[in-house]
C-alpha cells in the first residue's frame, strides 16, 4: 500500500488559523464596541486595541474559488486573520487601523459591503434550498437575495431598534434556522404526501419507523392482501414530510409550496432564555422569483417595530411588551385559529385571564 | 458569464440587486446553472433523493444527490470538511480551499449553516481532493448518522465575555471524538455545540443536539470606578438597572451592588456596562435536544439543560469528554431507529438521562416542583 | 435487471448490486457478490459479519443497527469498513444478501 489508509483522522485545531501575536492576547478582551457600521473594536486592559471588519457574504455562504481568493489576499493585506461567522457571514480580525479606510472603500467597490454589525439587520441566515437540496419547498436563497436587496440600508445603517436577524430555511427541516430568528421564514408544503400503494409494497418500507416519525400519528398500518400498507389521515397531517423522507420509494409528495412568517425567535440567556420564532402569516405566496407577498409582510413588522420599539428592544422583548392582541392586530395577521399549534393545542391556549386589547 | 441572459433569465435577475449575488458566485464556478434555472423556473427543486452512495475508503463526509435533469448533470457530488472551530479560516485556509475547489471540484465551496464546509465534486476526485486536503492538515466526515462536526462561538482570541475556550473545547472534543465524526455508526445524526457564555451567539441550546454552555456561578463583578467614568462619558445607569431581568441590580445613590439570590447569572448587564465583567467561578452548563428540524414527534425544541454547572480548570476538559462519550454511548444504545436526541429524551425523561449517567439532579435544572400528584 | 453470474448460474441484481431475491443466497453467491465491492477473499472475519447479518435477518426480517452489529460480532465499526470498504449497509448487507437499505432520511 503506497497511499495511507482513509480517513486519517484529522481534526484540525483552530490555533492554527490564529496568528501568534493574536493567540498570545487571546482572553485580553475586556470590552468592545461598534465604531461605525461593520466595524468592531475589542479592547484589553492595557488599553490595546483589535479592530474588526464584517462584511455582506451572498446568501447561503456560496463562495466561488475567486471570491474566497479575495478574502485571503484581504486578509494577507489588511488584517490578521478571518473567519466565518455563525450566520453565514464573514469577519476580518485584526484589521490594521491606518488601513481601515482604505479597506473599506475596497470592500464596497468589490461589491461586499461592510455592515450588519449592532441595531442593523444582520447577514440574512439561509440553507441551499434548490440550488442543491432534494428536499427543498421554496428557495432560502433567492427569498435571502430579495430581502436583503429590498432592506439594503438597513444592513448598512444601525438605526433600528435592535439587532434584527432573519433566517430562511427551505422546508420543515429547517437547516437554515427560520425557527431561530427575530424574523424567521419558513418553506412549507401545501399538499399532503400520497402513497402509491404499488412501488410501498415493492420497497422494503421500515413500517414502524414510518410511524413512529410522524409527529400527528396520522399515518396507520393497514393489512392488504399484498402486504402491509399505511393510510395517510388528511385532517391530521401536519405537512411535515417525515414520512417522505422515511420512505421516498413509497411516499412522494405534489410539490406546491408556500412559507410561513415567524416573529420573535431569540436565543441566548441575556434576559428570557431562548425561544423558537412564534408563527404569524402561516401561509405566503413564495413562487420564484416574485417575493413581494413576502417583503410586504416583512415590511409591515419591521416599520411596526421601529416606530414603536424602544432603544434596545429586540422584536421578541418588544412583542412581550405590547402583548400579541396589539401586535397581531397593527402587523394584519392571518386570523387566529390559523395560528393556533395544530399539534399541541394546549401550548397555544391561554389558561389565565390576563387579557390585552 | 456562462449562460447569457437569454437562457438564464431568472438566474440573471438574481444578478441584478445591491447586495451580493450567489448566482454571481454560482456563474463563477462550474456549477450547472441550468439545475438552478430549473428550479426557479419551475418552484420546484431539480435535485432528486440521492440515498444511495459509497465511496470505498470514505465512510463519512461524502454524498450525492440525485438529479432529476439528467441531461444537465446526472448526479451531484460533494465533500464536507471538518471545519477548525470558531470559524476561523486563515488566509492559508481560504486559499487551500480554494485551490481544491479549483482542482478537484467545480470551483465553489459552501459555508453551510451547520458550520461545515462543503466543496461540490463528482465522485472520481472525491479521494484525490481528500488526500489533498489531508496534507494541508484538514479531512472531512460529518454527514449521514455520526457525530456532526463540533462547532463553537469565536472565543477568547475575539471575544470580551468569553468564559470558557469555546473553540478550544470543541477541538478537543472533535480530536477525541473524531471517529465518531468519521464512521456514521449512531441510529440518528448528533450534532454539538460550544458557546463560550450565556449570550450563545452561535445559538447551539437551539440548533445543536448537544451543547456545552460556558456559565459563572458566583456574581458579576462591578467595579465602582469604571462605573463612575462610564456614567461620566454618558453611560444610561437607570437604563442599565432596568435592563435587569431579575431586578437584582440595586443602586445606593453611590455604589452599585447585586442581590445575590436574586441574580440570574444571565449576561444583560455584562452586555450593556464595561464597569460589570462576568463572575470568576466558571464552568459550562450541558444542555442536550435542541434542534430546529420539523421531523420526528417533538419537532423544533430547545434543549433540555441536564447540568447547569461543570467546573472548567486550567483547561481541563478530560471530564466533559468522558460525559460527552458516557451520553453518546447511552443514547445510541436506547434510541429508536432515526430518534433524535431531543426525541429520545422527551421520552424517556431527563431524569432517566441522569440516573443512567450516575449524576446528580441539581435543583437549578428544575423550572418549578410539578404541580400534580403523580 | 443486471445479474451476476455464479458457477454459470445467472444470480439478477438490482442497479445498486443488491440480490433480488434474497432466497437464491449461498456462499458461492456471496463470493462473487464480495467481488462486486472489491473484497477479493472472504476470511473468516468476514463469514462472522456475514453470519451474523444472515441470522439476524432471518430472525427480525431487516438488518441489525450497525452498533449492535458491532457489540455482537465483537468488531469496531473502523474493523468493519476495513473488511468492508463500503460499509456494513451497502458493502456487508450486501455480500450476506440482504436487500437494500431503504430511505436517506
Ligand atoms: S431546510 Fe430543507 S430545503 Fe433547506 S437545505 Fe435543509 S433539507 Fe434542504
Ligand atoms: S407529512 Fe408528517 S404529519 Fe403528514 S403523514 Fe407524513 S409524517 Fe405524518
Ligand atoms: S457566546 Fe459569549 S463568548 Fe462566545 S462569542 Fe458570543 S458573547 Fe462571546
Ligand atoms: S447577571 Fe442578569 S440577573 Fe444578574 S444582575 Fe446582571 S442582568 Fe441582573
Amino acid at each position: 500500500m503506497s497511499a495511507p489508509d482513509l480517513p486519517a483522522g484529522i481534526m484540525p485545531d483552530y490555533r492554527r488559523e490564529i496568528p501568534a501575536e493574536l493567540l498570545a492576547r487571546q482572553g485580553s478582551w475586556v470590552w468592545h464596541e461598534v465604531v461605525q457600521p461593520g466595524v468592531l473594536r475589542h479592547l484589553a486592559a492595557d488599553g490595546s486595541e483589535l479592530l474588526t471588519v464584517r462584511i455582506l457574504l451572498p446568501p447561503n455562504g456560496l463562495l466561488s474559488a475567486s471570491t474566497l481568493r479575495d478574502l485571503a489576499r484581504w486578509i494577507r493585506e489588511y488584517a490578521l486573520t478571518g473567519r466565518r461567522t455563525s450566520r453565514q457571514g464573514f469577519e476580518f480580525v485584526g484589521v490594521r487601523p491606518e488601513k481601515l479606510e482604505k479597506f473599506l472603500a475596497e470592500l464596497q467597490a468589490a461589491g461586499f459591503p461592510a455592515g450588519g454589525t449592532g441595531k442593523s439587520l444582520h447577514q440574512i441566515k439561509c440553507c441551499t434550498s434548490f440550488i442543491h437540496c432534494q428536499n427543498a419547498a421554496v428557495d432560502a436563497p433567492s427569498i435571502a437575495q430579495a430581502i436583503t436587496d429590498y432592506f439594503y440600508r438597513d444592513f448598512l445603517q444601525q438605526d433600528l431598534p435592535a439587532p434584527l436577524k432573519i433566517s430562511i430555511g427551505g422546508c420543515p427541516n429547517q437547516c437554515g434556522g427560520g425557527v431561530e430568528a427575530d424574523i424567521g421564514i419558513l418553506g412549507l408544503y401545501d399538499s399532503v404526501p400520497e402513497v402509491d400503494e404499488a412501488s410501498f409494497l415493492a420497497a422494503n418500507i421500515d413500517i414502524g419507523l414510518l410511524v413512529s416519525w410522524c409527529p400527528t400519528g396520522a399515518i396507520r398500518p393497514r393489512q392488504t392482501e399484498k402486504g402491509t400498507m399505511v393510510t395517510i389521515d388528511v385532517d391530521r397531517c401536519v405537512r411535515c414530510t417525515s414520512c417522505v423522507q422515511v420512505a421516498p420509494e413509497g411516499i412522494s409528495l405534489k410539490k406546491k409550496s408556500y412559507v410561513a412568517i415567524a416573529v420573535g425567535g431569540h436565543g441566548g440567556n441575556s434576559c428570557k432564555g431562548p425561544e423558537m420564532a412564534a408563527i404569524v402569516f402561516p401561509r405566503v405566496p413564495a413562487r420564484p422569483l416574485d417575493y413581494s407577498a413576502i417583503i410586504d409582510r416583512i415590511e409591515v413588522i419591521i416599520n411596526y417595530w421601529r416606530r414603536a420599539g424602544k432603544p434596545g428592544e429586540r422584536l421578541a422583548g418588544f412583542i412581550e411588551r405590547t402583548g400579541w392582541s396589539d401586535f397581531l392586530e397593527t402587523i394584519g395577521a392571518s386570523p387566529v385559529e390559523e395560528l393556533v399549534d395544530k399539534r399541541l393545542p394546549q401550548t397555544s391556549i391561554r389558561r389565565d385571564l390576563h387579557f390585552r386589547y | 458569464m456562462p449562460g447569457d441572459s437569454k437562457e438564464f433569465p431568472l438566474c440573471h435577475e438574481l444578478m441584478k440587486g445591491r447586495s451580493p449575488s450567489h448566482v454571481r458566485e454560482l456563474s463563477n464556478s462550474r456549477y450547472p446553472l441550468a439545475m438552478y434555472e430549473h428550479g426557479l423556473a419551475t418552484g420546484e427543486t431539480a435535485y432528486g433523493h440521492g440515498g444511495y452512495i459509497s465511496i470505498p475508503e470514505l465512510p463519512s463526509g461524502v454524498a450525492v444527490r440525485n438529479s432529476c435533469r439528467p441531461e444537465i448533470i446526472e448526479e451531484s457530488a460533494y465533500l464536507r470538511i471538518l471545519p477548525p472551530a470558531g470559524g476561523w479560516l486563515s488566509a492559508v485556509t481560504l486559499e487551500k480551499l480554494a485551490s481544491c475547489a479549483e482542482t478537484y471540484g467545480k470551483g465553489l465551496i459552501h459555508l453551510t449553516s451547520g458550520g461545515t464546509i462543503e466543496i461540490y465534486t463528482t465522485r472520481e476526485q472525491m479521494v484525490p481532493m481528500v488526500r489533498e486536503l489531508n496534507a494541508a492538515g484538514l479531512d472531512i466526515g460529518s454527514t449521514g448518522n455520526d457525530l456532526r462536526c463540533l462547532t463553537a462561538c469565536c472565543g477568547p482570541a475575539r471575544c470580551d465575555m468569553a468564559l470558557i475556550d469555546a473553540p478550544a473545547l470543541a477541538t478537543y472534543l472533535g480530536q477525541r471524538f473524531i471517529d465518531e465524526q468519521q464512521y456514521p455508526g449512531y441510529p440518528q445524526k448528533v450534532k454539538s455545540g460550544v458557546a463560550g457564555c450565556p449570550n450563545d451567539c452561535i445559538r447551539a441550546m437551539m440548533q445543536k443536539d448537544h451543547s456545552f454552555i460556558g456559565v459563572y456561578r458566583d456574581l458579576p463583578q462591578i467595579n465602582n470606578e469604571v462605573l463612575a467614568a462610564w456614567q461620566e462619558a454618558g453611560g444610561d445607569l437607570a437604563g442599565l438597572i432596568a435592563a435587569c431581568p431579575a431586578g437584582a441590580l440595586t443602586w445606593t445613590g453611590t455604589t452599585l451592588a447585586i442581590v445575590p439570590n436574586k441574580c440570574w447569572h444571565c449576561m444583560a448587564c455584562i452586555n450593556l456596562c464595561p464597569a460589570i465583567r462576568p463572575g470568576r467561578e466558571r464552568g459550562v452548563a450541558w444542555v442536550a435536544g435542541g434542534k430546529y428540524g420539523h421531523r420526528g414527534p417533538q419537532g423544533p425544541m430547545v434543549g433540555y439543560v441536564l447540568v447547569p454547572f461543570i467546573p472548567v480548570k486550567d483547561d481541563d476538559y478530560t471530564a466533559i469528554g468522558d460525559l460527552f462519550g458516557a451520553f453518546l454511548e447511552l443514547w445510541a444504545d436506547n434510541a429508536r431507529k432515526k430518534e433524535r436526541v431531543g426525541d429520545f429524551i422527551a421520552r424517556v425523561g431527563p431524569l432517566w438521562v441522569l440516573k443512567e449517567l450516575g449524576l446528580k439532579v441539581e435543583p437549578q435544572i428544575l423550572l418549578s416542583p410539578k404541580r400534580n400528584g403523580f | 435487471m443486471p445479474a451476476i453470474n455464479v458457477g454459470g448460474i445467472e444470480i439478477e441484481v438490482d442497479e445498486d448490486g443488491f440480490i433480488a431475491d434474497p432466497s437464491k443466497w449461498n456462499e458461492a453467491v456471496a463470493k462473487a457478490l464480495a467481488e462486486t465491492e472489491g473484497v477479493t477473499e472472504l476470511t473468516e472475519d468476514h463469514w462472522k459479519v456475514v453470519n451474523y447479518l444472515r441470522q439476524y435477518y432471518q430472525q427480525f426480517g431487516i438488518a441489525p443497527m450497525i452498533r449492535k452489529l458491532c457489540k455482537e460480532t465483537g468488531y469496531s465499526l473502523k474493523q468493519i469498513y476495513d473488511l468492508f470498504p463500503s460499509g456494513p449497509a451497502k458493502g456487508a448487507c450486501k455480500i450476506a444478501g440482504l436487500p437494500k437499505p431503504t430511505g436517506c432520511v
